[in-house]
């Protein structure tokens, strides 16, 4: 950490190498991250391959929201959660394999909660078409029905 | 960021020329997908194997499985008993389609992956109950909470003691019960057990426990929790690592012994058997913050010893006659001297009865130098007034009093009048001015006044006249009245007004009525 930067400050490069400067307490939010800085195999530039600027973006915003707001109502975080994870499947998708691999429990937690509510009382039907982009004719015309209720024995 | 994922949304649209979406949600890790999961209800995530290949074999490897969410409330399920054991026959019920469930389930499970967590609550045969938890010990399950009611009583499987991987255990037997495996066998066993919960053990052919719970055994155990173990006379609790200790229902109870270096908390509840001549309890435990003593019945003789880092004590008695023998009045101050570290102890009413029906206590009650806040529960009769003015006298650094008043429409309590008011000096009041000197720090140190069930008669009022008539440093005295009758409200407003008029010690003091 000899560089010209502040103290606590680190550098995240995204895979389209866009640089963000972040302090060093919202960095370790994510347990990769926090590892690399205990280890102290961490240059003053961190690269987060696999994440691309639009997505790094949306995690340092959250992170920060979560750092500032420790000590702040648990309420207005829960609100701000919401807000936050509510957007794009594949905005989703990419925020999810993010927190996922740098772990971030936090924003794992509250993505997971909102797929989970997505999912939540829907038919099967339903999923099929809106999550895993079948066509109406496919479920027509499928013989898809495995029953779980099959008469095997325990054990 | 908007116009990027916008713009990134409108590329993928045209490359792919379809309306839906892809199927994005297959393509998380399994771990990702089990945590999604895990927050939808059982069902729901069952229902999900049939989406597609992909799906069922997360669901077939998904580890915690939680049947309580799926099989029946815990009404039915009682109700389902109750039927149950007057019939002594299977009767076709909504817990029975429960059990269907959770045995397919298990056998469709992927044979490799572990179990996590198992958790159902369900009426079924031992052989049944057996095999399921043998299934989920070869799984290496870590948690597992099971609710059973069995036709007959059982043995607690042997495999569950020697279980590496379990972490918490607990097993609630709703009917009949259900007997520990040999003393020799549990005390090598739960070598990585964190949390031990048993409720309806059958103990009578093992009646003491006094070498189970030992500093050897139960290495990691963290928090202990024995619920109606009928036929326990002898308990010795001595695991290293103990934190939190609940003991509840049982009723033979004869010996309690409590040694705890790590213990925090501690909670007993209708324990002990009240027709013994020779029980005792003894508690050391210096690490101790929370007891709660509710509804035991008075041993003969009870030592609590070390007790410094005590934080909040409540203590209520279950008393089955009235005239306490010397003994067990000895074995009660003992106690309460036990408690003398404590900031903050609530007394229940059976046990300000027992400080107030008999006079050794004045003498023999150890001061409270650390307490800051007392509450009492009492239905605040004529014959309670010298024990509460004894308690007052132990506990000279008090902040906050609470006095919360059960009133007992039985007996009659003398109603607040005019004349009286008029004569300024009534018998409690004179009695309570005479106090004024012993009660010095006390009066010199109280800050807060809660009077819950506050009603317009004597007693009540000319406490609260002698406490704000002496207060010296009274900040508030808030009074929540009790229950009365609409025709009173008028007399309750004018003895309101009164009582706003009552000379006060401290030129800040308010009183607030709620």
């Amino acid at each position: 950490m000899s560089s010209s930067l502040e103290k606590n400050m680190l550098i995240l490069r995204s895979s389209d190498g866009e640089e963000f400067i972040v302090p060093e307490v919202v960095a370790v939010m994510s347990k990769a991250i926090k590892n690399m800085v205990e280890d102290e195999c961490a240059s003053n530039t961190i690269p987060v391959p696999n994440v691309d600027a639009n997505i790094l973006a949306m995690v340092i915003e959250f992170c920060k929201k979560h750092d500032e707001s420790e000590a702040e109502a648990a309420s207005d975080l829960k609100t701000f959660d919401s807000e936050f994870v509510n957007r794009g499947q594949e905005a989703l998708y990419d925020l999810i394999t993010a927190a996922n691999f740098r772990d971030v429990k936090e924003l794992l937690d509250a993505l997971c909660q909102n797929v989970a509510e997505m999912i939540k009382g829907k038919s099967v039907h339903h999923i099929r078409i809106q999550f895993l982009g079948y066509q109406l004719f496919e479920i027509l015309t499928s013989n898809f029905i495995w029953n779980i209720w099959c008469d095997r024995d325990f054990d | 960021m908007e116009t990027r994922s916008a713009k990134k949304k409108r590329l993928l649209k045209t490359e792919n020329e379809t309306e839906t979406g892809e199927d994005w949600i297959s393509d998380l890790p399994d771990a990702v997908l089990h945590h999604i999961l895990f927050l939808l209800p059982n069902k729901s995530i069952a229902q999900t194997s049939v989406l597609s290949k992909r799906w069922r074999s997360i669901w077939s490897s998904f580890p915690d499985l939680d049947f309580t969410t799926t099989t029946n409330s815990v009404g039915h399920f009682s109700s389902t008993i109750i039927k149950y054991s007057s019939t002594r026959k299977r009767v076709h019920s909504p817990l029975a389609q429960g059990m269907d469930f959770i045995i397919p389930v298990l056998a469709l499970r992927d044979k490799n992956s572990d179990l996590r967590i198992l958790r159902f609550c369900a009426q079924l045969s031992f052989s049944r109950l057996n095999s399921l938890i043998r299934c989920a010990v070869r799984r290496n399950v870590q948690e597992l909470d099971i609710e059973v009611a069995t036709d007959d009583y059982f043995n607690l499987p042997r495999c569950v003691t020697t279980c590496e991987s379990l972490r918490v255990f607990k097993l609630k037997s709703r009917y009949p019960g259900f007997r520990l495996p040999p003393l020799s066998i549990m005390k090598s066993g739960f070598q990585s057990l964190h949390t031990l919960s048993l409720s309806l053990v059958i103990l009578y052919q093992q009646s003491s426990l006094v070498d189970l719970f030992t500093a050897s055994s139960f290495p990691l155990l963290k928090k202990l929790s024995l619920d109606a173990c009928f036929g326990l006379k002898n308990l010795k609790v001595g695991c290293r690592g103990l934190e939190d200790l609940t003991l509840e229902n049982c009723f033979q109870l004869n010996d309690l012994n409590i040694l705890g270096g790590k213990l925090e908390k501690l909670h007993v509840a209708s324990c002990f058997d009240a027709y013994s001549s020779n029980s005792l309890v003894k508690i050391e435990a210096p690490r101790l913050k929370i007891i709660r003593w509710e509804y035991n019945a008075i041993t003969e003789s009870s030592c609590l010893e070390n007790l410094n880092s005590l934080h909040e004590a409540s203590v209520g008695f279950f008393v089955l006659h009235d005239d306490i023998t010397v003994a067990k009045r000895w074995s009660i101050s003992n106690f309460l001297t036990g408690l003398s570290h404590v900031e903050s102890l609530t007394l229940e009413s059976q046990c300000v009865e027992i400080l107030s029906k008999n006079k050794h206590f004045a003498s023999v009650l150890n001061p409270f130098n650390k307490l800051k806040t007392l509450e009492l529960c009492t239905g605040f009769n004529k014959h309670n007034i010298p024990a509460l003015a004894c308690l007052f006298r132990s506990s000279s650094n008090l902040h906050t009093l609470i006095i919360k008043i059960a009133n007992d429409y039985k007996i009659e309590r003398r109603q607040w009048n005019r004349e009286l008011w008029d004569l300024s000096n009534s018998g409690e009041e004179r009695y309570w001015d005479l106090q004024t000197q012993a009660l010095k720090f006390f009066l010199h140190n109280l800050k807060v006044v809660k009077i819950q069930g506050f009603s317009e008669c004597e007693n009540d009022i000319s406490l609260a006249k002698f406490l704000l008539k002496h207060g010296k440093v009274l900040e508030e005295m808030i009074i929540c009245p009790g229950h009365y009758n609409s025709r009173d409200t008028h007399r309750r407003e004018r003895i309101k007004s009164q009582m706003m008029e009552f000379s006060r010690a401290s030129s800040n003091a308010k009183i607030a009525f709620q």
